[in-house]
């Protein structure tokens, strides 16, 4: 807890004021909503509700799918700017396709954001074990599909996101590529005109 | 020198960059939900009507299986009671059974090199459940009507043999060209028997359904 405040405190205090505030609240609660629901109705559904497994198993595919979509569709844009696509081409092969923005995104939402991401797939991952341990196997199904829906946006907002560095490189390496030749060339121009002069 | 090296570099990223712009960061949040059901409704309506349009592939999505498995399972759920009071039929029987089988139907279909990625073929078996999904719908509404058994049964038993054929039908024409020419039995033959079986469960179905 207090280490995840002093990771929030430190991003704080790189940005500026503005990006320190919360821009879209609304995508942020849905971003953890639906993972959270379907998290806590596994662990505590059976003892809370008086519904049946069916039941529940329902209900919790259901918040998964809807997170899966909720998080690979909007909550990625708008909080940290990045969209994944996995298209098909003509021949079968699966091609990744990514976009991002490069405007600043609020640093709580993309701390927010990351953690999450990762946060509750390693917690399926350890319901698959302790389901394991219990001999649950109907159970178990659950996490399994937990860890496949939020593992499949890890896999996909990880590789946006090393896309995204790559092309920031790309560019900073344009940028810098142009001001050498800008200087080349004026330099050259200069010595040009010197000698003309001379 | 240098230079050189620089412009080549910045042709390359400028010619990656307009490829991946699709522009669809900024779009406002009920255009993507739009856009995702109309292409949900669309597939359903190509699966109803086969052989039409190769849409189903082109851009899958894995809603359609999603909520055709939950709806099936929930209709299948509970049919004959055994001594126990355990279920033989039980949800989660069906869930693995059509995951698993699409899985398994998909990975043969790679394995004899059919052109076709995973979650396409996993897209359009799903989908193409929905017929066998009324059927089931219709077959427990069946049940409810105050007919001699045997009469239902044969009614039934037509119902999901349309069902089946309608299934399998939708399926090979979304996925046929894709598979090899000179192997297509082997991967024709498993499709057939995802779709039994799954036939088989309605029928053992007997429960009415109010």
């Amino acid at each position: 807890m207090s280490n995840q405040e002093e990771v929030l405190l430190a991003f704080g205090d790189e940005g500026s004021p503005s990006q320190r505030a919360i821009k879209h609240p609304i995508a942020l609660f849905f971003h953890v909503l639906f993972r959270s629901l379907a998290l806590v109705l596994y662990v505590f559904g059976s003892y809370v509700f008086s519904s049946s497994f069916v039941q529940l198993f329902i209900a919790i595919i259901l918040l998964l799918a809807l997170d899966f979509w909720v998080v690979k569709n909007v909550t990625g844009r708008l909080l940290v700017g990045l969209r994944w696509w996995n298209k098909v081409e003509e021949d079968g092969t699966s091609v990744w396709q990514f976009e991002s923005k490069q405007a600043p995104s609020s640093n709580v939402e993309s701390v927010v954001f990351w953690v999450s991401l990762f946060a509750f797939p390693v917690l399926w991952i350890v319901f698959i074990f302790t389901a394991l341990l219990k001999f649950a196997w109907m159970w178990m199904l659950i996490p399994i599909v937990g860890v496949a829906l939020n593992g499949a946006n890890v896999i996909g907002y990880v590789k946006c996101r090393k896309d995204a560095g790559t092309k920031i490189r790309a560019m900073a390496g344009q940028f810098i590529g142009r001001q050498l030749m800008k200087q080349a060339f004026s330099s050259g121009s200069e010595t040009t005109s010197q000698t003309m002069t001379i | 020198m240098a230079a050189e090296e620089v412009s080549g570099n910045i042709v390359d990223t400028q010619s990656r960059g307009r490829e991946n712009d699709i522009g669809t960061l900024d779009e406002p949040v009920y255009v993507t939900i739009k856009r995702d059901l109309k292409a949900i409704l669309t597939k359903c309506w190509y699966v109803l009507l086969p052989g039409r349009n190769k849409a189903l592939l082109h851009d899958w999505d894995l809603w359609g299986p999603l909520l055709l498995c939950l709806l099936l399972g929930l209709l299948l759920h509970g049919a004959g009671h055994g001594s126990n009071e355990e279920p033989t039929i039980h949800f989660v029987h069906v869930f693995v059974m059509v995951w698993g089988g699409a899985a398994v139907v998909t990975i043969n279909a790679q394995l004899l090199r059919g052109k076709v990625s995973f979650f396409q073929s996993v897209c359009t078996l799903g989908y193409c459940l929905l017929p066998l999904t009324l059927a089931v719908l219709l077959s427990r509404l069946l049940l409810t009507l105050p007919v001699p058994p045997s009469a239902i049964f044969i009614i039934r038993l037509v119902i999901v043999g349309v069902a089946l054929f309608w299934s399998v039908w939708g399926s090979l024409g979304f996925l046929s060209e894709y598979l090899p020419a000179n192997r297509k039995a082997l991967v024709i033959y498993p499709v057939l028997l995802f779709y039994f079986a799954i036939s088989c469960l309605i029928l053992a179905q007997n429960d009415s359904l109010i």
